[in-house]
């Protein structure tokens, strides 16, 4: 329950790192996640035999940091100069694009995906299959919560902060101001995507598979979309909030009513957007302008 | 005197609409120089073709000797090429302070200290500094233009385009606008070059104009040989004091 919390807060803040300071939607943000997953899975297939686990799980994370790194700036380095709407429907491509190339080309496993519960346990025994699932998965997404707050807090407050503001605020001018627009949304956009990678890891040490299906589904992304429209954007203590929000919701939705957690959140999203355009922030802010209570609202 | 920016037979077509048809003009160091000409001469275009907004069909731009038709308008703003826009694009839900604080932090390469003392400078220039920490969005329409003005001197640019500075100002303010504009020039030592309407009230605070017709400059000289140029009162004056 605490991991499934956290998970959602991480999501929110890393997806907010994109999304908020530049306004761009990722619709492949899942991709970044798989990436994370299959990169996990792949240090522990290929180096379980001769690495102790720690090691392993090392390489997984800095794995992980390498495919969404490269994935981010190919993608990014294209796809960002195009205007926000391309941007949304280019990375739903590159979703559905890289699934099929690897269950088409049968790498990485291929349709079946990759599960490595058996080779944590052949090279290290059973009690390294727990402490992997719980706690490593739990270091790593509570460490990737910690960072994405620490980043989105430097943001806000740095030279790049300015930059990504003017940016989202109009591109024209921030390029006539000495600002090179892909430069910072392409940096936005890596930060975002290697603490997805990171996020989607600990997901694969939580299960201990990844199942190409499951793992390119928009499910992520549409998640990490309502955490922040609920939070709102370009901040660093709502989506934390709206993070704990729909997590707790979500468990006790399924609960109680199985199946319908979906339809129930979209109703939760239609009235969000309607009520508060931005978000929980945003309503908040309004109301509080000018009392001390404020400059505490970050 | 130097040639500090140099257009060279620049041309840029809209479709069927010759916005700049060959356009060559050589702007001084230390100068300020106003473009005039009515609308849809091309004023605008010529400067977003100088920042690079727009990429010519056709000529080159020169930045102190230097080829730059092909650099990005971020690169050019680092060169230390500034703008002002007609209407003023801040960026409203940020501080005075925070809007003109951009521009030196990327235009002017200071740092964020620096950047700061500097707006506090500029802010005092133009009469805004107790504004500095209002969100953009509070200024009235005049003070707008102003934060606009002071974001593009701030950077510290050699060359400053302003386009429109004083459009829909009474004509008093208009004299006091210019009148800024020519301090701030000849103490920041920025070659200036302004679009202007209120042509014969504000064209006299500039040492050279040039009258743009058609995408293409018909006359060149100091203001009043412009002023008196009987094409100028044919095609575009005359309109004016009619």
């Amino acid at each position: 329950m605490v991991y499934f919390i956290v998970f959602y807060i991480a999501l929110g803040l890393a997806f907010n790192i994109f999304l908020g300071f530049t306004n761009y939607v990722c619709f492949g943000y899942t991709v970044f996640l798989a990436l994370g997953g299959y990169a996990m899975a792949h240090s522990i297939k290929w180096l379980a035999s001769s690495l102790n686990p720690i090691l392993v799980f090392i390489i997984g994370v800095l794995l992980s940091t390498l495919y969404a790194g490269i994935v981010a700036l190919l993608v990014g380095a294209i796809g960002l100069r195009l205007k926000e709407t391309y941007f949304a429907i280019a990375t739903i491509g590159l979703t559905q694009g890289l699934r099929f190339f690897i269950e088409g080309f049968r790498v990485w496993g291929g349709g079946e995906g990759l599960i490595v519960a058996g080779d944590i346990i052949s090279n290290y025994g059973s009690e390294w299959l727990t402490a992997l699932s719980i706690e490593y998965a739990d270091i790593l997404v509570f460490s990737t919560a910690a960072l994405s707050i620490v980043i989105t807090y430097y943001l806000l407050n740095s030279r790049t902060g300015y930059a990504l503001l003017a940016i989202r605020e109009d591109e024209e001018v921030a390029s006539s101001f000495g600002i090179n627009p892909v430069k910072y949304k392409l940096l936005a956009f890596m930060i975002s995507a290697i603490l997805g990678a990171f996020i989607g890891a600990s997901k694969l040490l939580k299960d201990q598979a990844v199942f190409p299906a499951e793992a390119f589904s928009l499910g992520f992304t549409l998640e990490a979309l309502v955490i922040t429209l609920i939070g709102g954007k370009g901040t660093l203590l709502f989506p934390l909030i709206a993070g704990i929000l729909y997590a707790s919701l979500k468990y006790f939705l399924t609960t109680i009513l199985p199946g319908f957690q979906l339809l129930i959140f979209a109703i939760i999203v239609i009235v969000i957007v309607e009520l508060f355009p931005e978000g929980i922030s945003g309503w908040l802010k309004k109301k509080l302008r000018g009392r001390a209570i404020e400059s505490i609202l970050i | 005197m130097s040639v500090v920016l140099r257009v060279e037979g620049i041309a840029k077509y809209f479709g069927g609409i010759k916005a700049l048809d060959g356009v060559t003009l050589d702007i001084h160091e230390n100068e300020l120089l106003a473009i005039i000409g009515p609308n849809g001469a091309g004023k605008t275009t010529l400067f977003n073709v100088i920042t690079g907004l727009r990429k010519p069909d056709r000529g080159r731009v020169l930045y102190m000797g230097k080829d730059i038709t092909r650099a990005p308008p971020y690169k050019r703003a680092q060169m230390g090429i500034a703008r002002a826009f007609q209407i003023p694009r801040l960026i409203y839900n940020a501080s005075v302070m925070d809007n003109a604080v951009l521009s030196c932090l990327f235009g002017g390469k200071m740092d964020l200290n620096n950047s700061k003392k500097r707006v506090l400078e500029v802010l005092k220039l133009v009469g805004l500094e107790k504004k500095a920490n209002e969100l953009a969005a509070n200024l009235t329409s005049p003070e707008k233009k102003l934060l606009e003005f002071a974001r593009a001197v701030a950077m510290k640019p050699r060359v400053l385009l302003l386009d429109e500075i004083v459009a829909g100002m009474p004509p008093a303010e208009v004299d006091n606008v210019m009148n800024l504009v020519r301090k701030i020039a000849i103490g920041e030592k920025i070659t200036v070059v302004a679009m202007v309407e209120h042509v014969i009230r504000a064209v006299k605070y500039a040492d050279r104009a040039v009258f743009l017709h058609q995408g293409r400059i018909l006359v060149e000289g100091s203001p009043s040989e412009v002023l008196n140029n009987k094409l100028v009162k044919e095609v575009y004056l005359g309109e004016i004091i009619e």
